[in-house]
């Protein structure tokens, strides 16, 4: 008699506990379509270089929260840069971020991304696991982590795994952000014209 | 250490590392910042004095092939130091692989120019005594910048020491042994740092050069001793972005 009382709460339970073991398939639907939205733009030959660019950059801002990654990677200082600085900061950020993420992503542009897996941090913070095929033919493991705001999802950080070494790129830009500014009383100045001298550096080189 | 100076490098793609290394935690993990700033400064000016030149230089005047056979050879010598670890941690199959690829490569491999081991489908692995301390959980201790060795840290240094001691090749004496020794630290140098070309110039390009080689130096040597594989819980240490002022609703 005590048989179904005790199996029905072990149900109840595992249906309770289950949605923790991976993504809602919307999460891991949204990377795919548009990380490979995002590599596609990158080669369309339809398109001038500079036109490539503007729709790369279009599609990272609908995929993306830039901004929000641009507040994180100053950490504290993110509530200490007067509102003008702020605006400044995050104009150079964005542009050296599209242009770090473009340049990178080149070798893969063409390319299609494969979700192999998924987990739920919590039911807003989920990280999606793919993998992307190079042009030469290696295999790319990258994760994105992705944030849901009411019905809205989007990409806050990306990970690149090396032989067990993964790569989270905000969190290894705000510990060195965070030491140029901690090295510079916090001059939101000198951060934004390293950032733009780094850009101008990527563009050139 | 040189080569580790340069292996510290080698991984690094874009950027970084996994865990979320608040303020407080990078500066338990590196108190003699300001001394290891120094140190890295000179490790640069010595780079680009010396050894960029003679590296791209070396790359110049060889081949391929050639910088492969003098990259295997350098690396079969070290294998029995590999074998020790490898049995140190109670691996006995990464034993019996390196013990194989030893025997197989400085025979049919000509003293380990080729590496016909690898071609057998004979898996190489990469284990020091750093490696197995941390094998045994000796925590790493705080980052050291060592003058011309480059990153590493107490336990690291410690694991230097013993690899050092365990080298077959160091402890045993021998007709021009130690001419022999010279050469083989100033080419082991000179190979590697000609291998890593791009991965320094890659690493010079970041906002802070040296803390991303910190960074990467931890991250490369914790994967190194879970033998590559992912951390138990990788994302445990993630930063909750919901947790600081990182959010405008005009964002979403």
């Amino acid at each position: 008699m005590m048989k179904f009382p005790i199996t029905f709460i072990a149900l109840a339970l595992a249906i309770i506990v289950q949605p923790t073991a991976s993504a809602d398939a919307i999460t891991e639907a949204y990377v795919q379509e548009n990380a490979n939205d995002v590599l596609n733009s990158l080669n369309n030959p339809e398109l001038s270089p500079a036109e490539r660019r503007l729709a790369f950059q279009e599609y990272m801002d609908q995929f993306a929260n830039i901004n929000a990654v641009a507040r994180f990677v100053v950490g504290k200082y993110s509530r200490r840069f007067s509102d003008q600085e702020m605006l400044e900061y995050q104009d150079a950020f964005r542009d050296y971020a599209l242009t770090v993420y473009e340049n990178y992503f080149d070798e893969y542009k063409g390319q299609s991304v494969f979700v192999s897996g998924s987990t739920d941090r919590n039911a807003r913070d989920s990280i999606v696991d793919t993998t992307i095929l190079s042009s030469d033919g290696r295999e790319m493991y990258v994760r994105w982590r992705v944030l849901k705001r009411g019905d809205k999802y989007q990409v806050v950080d990306v990970a690149l795994n090396t032989d067990g070494n993964v790569i989270w790129l905000a969190i290894e830009q705000q510990a060195q952000f965070l030491s140029i500014l901690d090295r510079s009383n916090g001059s939101a100045q000198d951060l934004v014209a390293k950032i733009r001298d780094m850009t101008a550096d990527i563009r050139g080189s | 250490m040189m080569t580790r100076f340069l292996l510290g490098c080698v991984c690094f793609c874009l950027a970084g590392c996994a865990s979320s290394g608040s303020y407080r935690a990078e500066r338990a993990e590196d108190p003699y910042e300001g001394w290891n700033r120094g140190v890295y400064a000179f490790n640069e000016g010595v780079d680009a004095a010396i050894l960029s030149p003679v590296a791209r230089g070396y790359r110049a005047v060889t081949n391929k092939p050639i910088r492969n056979g003098v990259s295997n050879f350098l690396n079969n010598l070290g294998q029995p130091v590999v074998f020790l670890n490898s049995a140190l941690q109670g691996k006995p199959e990464a034993a019996a692989d390196t013990f194989g690829r030893f025997v197989i490569n400085s025979t049919i491999g000509v003293a380990g120019l080729f590496d016909p081991a690898t071609a057998f489908g004979i898996e190489e692995h990469d284990e020091d005594f750093g490696q197995t301390l941390g094998h045994w959980g000796v925590q790493p201790g705080p980052f050291l910048m060592l003058p011309l060795a480059g990153p590493s840290n107490v336990r690291d240094l410690v694991g230097f020491g013993v690899d050092a001691a365990l080298d077959p090749l160091n402890s045993n004496d021998f007709e021009g042994d130690t001419e022999f020794r010279i050469s083989r630290g100033a080419l082991g140098a000179v190979s590697a740092r000609e291998r890593l070309d791009e991965s320094i110039e890659l690493l010079r390009e970041q906002p802070e050069p040296y803390i991303a080689l910190r960074r990467n130096y931890g991250q490369s040597r914790a994967a190194a001793i879970r033998d590559g594989q992912e951390a138990e819980d990788p994302f445990a240490d993630l930063p909750d972005f919901d947790d600081g002022d990182f959010f405008d609703d005009a964002d979403w």
